[in-house]
């Protein structure tokens, strides 16, 4: 059944006690925290092992937040800064993280067969295009992700980034500009 | 997907194209019953610290000091591989011996050509 309270309802009820109000509050926003993760991490599991930790914290910091902005706001704050924390930490990580993340990869390579031209094509230009995603400065990273992978107005992601509309519109014609350039050798080759 | 098709997309087609396709991956259907029992297991942990006390504590300890073990162990067991990779490499390639046998060389019997009576003597 659709839980039809708002936000700040669904904050009130669990601040005063209704535990199951997290929940609904976990499914309303599970998915779209999941997307913006996807943008930043494109992994499954690090993305859902990410709206987890996001989760968890919120849970326990719920009653720090003021209301001066949305909810919806709040939570993309906290999993832009997380995430961008974790790209962060990944790349302070040691040659054994990476040594296992490699052989975490070549394991789950198996599955459906592909053409081996369409496939080496394919991972190609995924391989580029994340990269080139990846390159960008952190400000139009999230600029970009947040238009494209939730589809959000230059106002609500300037609500989230605490800038004006003016300097996202700037951002994301930047990051535009930027991922052309990176991809360039992609149509060269 | 040929190689034609690519060529016909620009670059931002390509990066529409691969966030079209991560946005299609949809989280597991359990993600939330799983974040619930996280959480819940978070406070079971806390309220037992509280009831048992230091017991309590110690065991989380425990269970921690295993964790930074085990991982230890992994990294120790990954650097080992990669010695031992590199150990049998360095003998095998050492221990390569080519197909010519050099003792055959050795056992012509060639004093024949070193015996100068042949050129001395009278014709």
């Amino acid at each position: 059944m659709i839980d039809k309270r708002g936000d700040e309802q669904i904050v009130t009820d669990f601040l005063n006690g209704d535990r199951e109000s997290f929940r609904v509050l976990a499914e309303r926003y599970s998915d779209t925290l999941f997307r913006v993760a996807m943008g930043y991490l494109h992994s499954k599991e690090d993305s859902q092992d990410m709206v987890q930790d996001v989760l968890v914290k919120v849970h326990s910091s719920l009653g720090t937040f003021k209301g001066d902005s949305k909810l919806s706001t709040w939570l993309y704050r906290i999993m832009v800064n997380a995430c961008l924390n974790e790209i962060d930490r990944k790349h302070r990580r040691g040659i054994f993280d990476r040594v296992e993340d490699v052989m975490a990869k070549i394991a789950n390579r198996g599955g459906a067969e592909r053409d081996p031209q369409e496939s080496m094509i394919a991972d190609e230009v995924k391989i580029a295009v994340r990269k080139a995603i990846d390159s960008l400065p952190d400000k139009q990273k999230t600029a970009f992700i947040l238009q494209k992978y939730q589809d959000l107005s230059q106002k609500e992601i300037s609500a989230i980034m605490q800038i004006s509309e003016g300097s996202v519109e700037q951002l994301l014609m930047r990051g535009k500009e930027n991922l052309k350039k990176r991809l360039k050798h992609i149509k060269a080759n | 997907m040929k190689k034609e098709k690519w060529d016909n997309l620009n670059e931002l087609d390509l990066v529409d194209n691969y966030v079209k396709s991560e946005r299609g991956i949809e989280p597991d259907p359990s993600l939330v019953s799983k974040l619930i029992s996280t959480i819940e297991a978070i406070e079971h942990s806390r309220a037992g610290v509280n009831e048992i006390g230091i017991t309590g504590a110690n065991e989380i300890t425990k269970s921690r000091n295993n964790q930074i073990f085990m991982s230890a162990l992994y990294r120790v067991a990954i650097a080992a591989s990669i010695a031992l990779i590199l150990f049998l490499g360095v003998s095998l390639g050492s221990s390569f011996k080519g197909s010519v046998n050099y003792e055959m060389s050795v056992n012509i019997n060639d004093n024949q050509m070193e015996n100068l009576h042949i050129y001395t003597a009278d014709e």
